[in-house]
Order: C-alpha cells, then structure tokens, then sequence
C-alpha cells in the first residue's frame, strides 16, 4: 500500500491552521473569561440617596417589611419568611427605558431573582425625565436579611454589559424581628408616574 | 468508519431501552412524610386530595382536581426557577390527565406540567428563594369519565446544574426520575 505525500502547498496551509489555532488559544487564555467580561457596572447606593446609571437616575426611597403583604386590594401574599418592600424613584434619561431587573443577595451571599407572582420589580415606563414611583417586592430568609443588597437594573432577562444599581437596604436583625411580629398586612402602594393618578 | 460504528451501537442499544428514560422502577422509594433530596430541593409529600372546587383557583364541572401537597425547600445558593419546581414532581400512569388545567389536550400524566400553588395564601408559586420551606399545593386536572385513584402514583426528579449548551448559561437541567411512590387519595373537604 502507498501512502498519499502531501505536497509543499498542502503542508504550509495545514502549518498556517495550527499556527491560527495557537494564537486564537493564546487569545481565548489570555482574554477575560465571558462570566468577567460581561459583568454589569455595579453603583452602589444607599437609603435615600440618588445614584446615576446609564439609563436614568435611581433613588431608594424606603425599607419596609413583614411576613404578609398586599400589593393589590384583594390579594394577600403570606410567606414563610419575610417579604422585604423596597420603594424607589426612576427618572430615565433615554427613552422607553425603566427598571425590571431586580435581585436580592443576603448576609450569605445568596441571591433570588424578582420575576413571578411573589417576588417582582414594579416599575411603570415614563417619558424621559418624568419620574416613576417604583416598588420591588421579595421573599427572604429572615436569617440571613440583616445585610442584604438589592441590585436593580434596566433590562429584566440580562444585567449584562449595562448599568445596574446596589442598594445596601440597611436592614439590622433589629428590623427583621419587627416585620416578623406585624399581624396586619404590610399595604405596597401601586406603582405610578408623577403627576398621574 | 467512526460514524457507522456508531451507528451500529445506536441500533444495538435500542434493544435495550435505547435513549429512553431509564425505568422508574430503578429509583428509590418515595415515602409519604418522609423528606426526599431531588436536587435542587428536599420534598416532603405530605397528602393527596381531589375535588372539583378549588375556590378562587378554578372550579371544574368536567371532571375532578387531583392535588398533591407537598413540602418544599432548596439550600442552593440561588432561588430556582418555577419550572424546575414543576418539573420536580410527576404523576405516574394516571389515566385522562389534561396537559394543563383549563385544557383541551390529554397526554400521558407523566409529561404533564402542574400547576404550582402556594397553600397559606392561594397564589401562584413563583421562583422558590434559597432556605425556606413552603407547603406548596401540585394541581392536575383529570377528565370525569375516568374513576377517581384510590391511591396517586408519584414520581420524583432531580436536576443537574450545568451550562446550557445553546446559550452558556449555567441552570438546573436534565430532570430524572429518581425516586417513586404512592400517596393515598381521598376527597377534599369543603
């Protein structure tokens, strides 16, 4: 049997694939890993206080919570931890942009994603520079809440790639154990846009 | 050469169960009031009930709900996803089972997704946040012509937490049947 020689030309193309391939591994080890290089831009805010993102302006403006809630008239959500209230302002400064990203990461470093019935960011669109009045509703481990963040952001499904701010809620083990012994329903008032009713 | 080799073992094997599920009689008892680990949750199956008035939830004059209640938690890191909770808890050859309540289709009661209620208050689960525990309500709804189970057959599933291979995103995948059992069936008191 005679084995096929490759000619000069079929050996310099098969030295010219690998020595692409080395440099694309050399590329791929060297760049920052796709986890890194999309991580959003995190602004840190507090209680009260206003932070600039690309797409508006965010304030927190209150804390709240309880082990039940009532986001609407005739509903009633009652959670075997602690539902944590969180009541903020968005002024966008690009249009048809609002904040539906949320997630919450506690003392522990876990995180639950606001989207569904029980945990969820609500937050009507505004014309650029009107403000909504926004509120983000979400279940806890009441052990672990004293030190908890809340990351809101402007798109929902992704966080990548964009502005996103981290509010340190600034709840100690003293408030924790106050939202646990309320007996009444904490009322969340409804999302709207200033100067509307 | 590598390819036809293949796909001899691919004939071969489908003597054998092929890519099918592995049987259900593999997995481990699944005990009514007995805590049971199906990654990403501990599941405690706690009661079956059926009725045709779930109250504010739905009623049915077509047939009955078949309802299990069941105790859940996770201890992962993150809140999983009201999928991977549905997915986590099957019924097994139940007859005239609806692919979803309100439906018009019947398919085998194992394919089909329940619906997922919270017990204390009556509203739709939602993500399931890390460390708490739930008494969460499993809805089928079965067509009136078929009697109603003495007993439910149930079956569990867990979940691997891997990267999806279309979008690189990491998430629980790949649900198998990993432990089996019945909970008895009585009806629903007003």
């Amino acid at each position: 049997m005679k084995w096929p020689v490759p000619r000069r030309s079929q050996l310099g193309t098969g030295a010219l694939v690998i020595a692409a391939l080395s440099v694309g591994q050399v590329l791929v080890d060297h760049l920052p890993s796709g986890d890194r290089a999309g991580r959003p831009f995190e602004h840190e805010v507090g209680v009260g206080q206003t932070v600039a993102l690309r797409t508006g302006t965010l304030t927190v403006t209150g804390v709240d919570g309880a082990r039940s809630v009532q986001p609407q008239r005739d509903d009633r959500l009652l959670s075997p931890g602690v539902i944590v209230v969180v009541t903020f302002d968005f002024t966008p400064k690009v249009p048809e942009t609002t904040i539906t990203y949320g997630q919450l990461r506690d003392a522990d470093g876990r995180t639950t994603a606001l989207g569904g019935a029980r945990s969820a960011v609500s937050c009507p669109q505004p014309p650029v520079g009107i403000t909504s009045h926004c509120t983000a509703i979400v279940e806890a481990d009441p052990r672990t809440l004293a030190g908890a963040r809340l990351t809101l952001g402007p798109l929902a499904i992704d966080e990548r790639f964009d502005d996103v701010a981290v509010a340190d809620l600034a709840i100690s083990d003293r408030d924790v154990a106050t939202w646990k012994k309320r007996t009444t329903p904490l009322k969340v008032a409804s999302p709207t846009v200033a100067g509307m009713s | 050469m590598v390819l036809m080799a293949g796909a001899v073992l691919l004939l071969v094997s489908g003597l054998f169960g092929g890519l099918r599920d592995a049987p259900a009689e593999a997995a481990v008892p699944l005990v009514v009031g007995k805590p049971h680990e199906a990654a990403p949750f501990t599941l405690t199956v706690e009661r079956a009930r059926w009725t045709s008035d779930l109250g504010e939830i739905a009623k049915t004059d077509r047939g009955r709900y078949l309802i299990v209640i069941v105790k859940v938690r996770t201890d992962a890191d993150r809140s999983v996803d009201l999928s991977t909770l549905q997915e986590a808890l099957a019924l097994r050859g139940a007859k005239g089972i609806y692919a979803a309540m309100g439906g018009d289709k019947i398919v085998p009661s194992l394919e089909v997704t329940p619906s997922v209620y919270v017990l204390a208050d009556g509203t739709p689960m939602s993500a399931l946040p890390p460390g708490l525990t739930y008494e969460l309500v499993y809805i089928w709804e079965q067509r009136g012509s078929e009697p109603v189970p003495e007993r439910l057959k149930l079956a569990s599933r867990s979940h691997t937490w891997r990267q999806s291979s279309l979008d690189e995103q990491m998430n629980w995948f790949d649900p198998t049947v990993d432990a089996v059992g019945t909970v008895p069936l009585i009806e629903a008191k007003p």
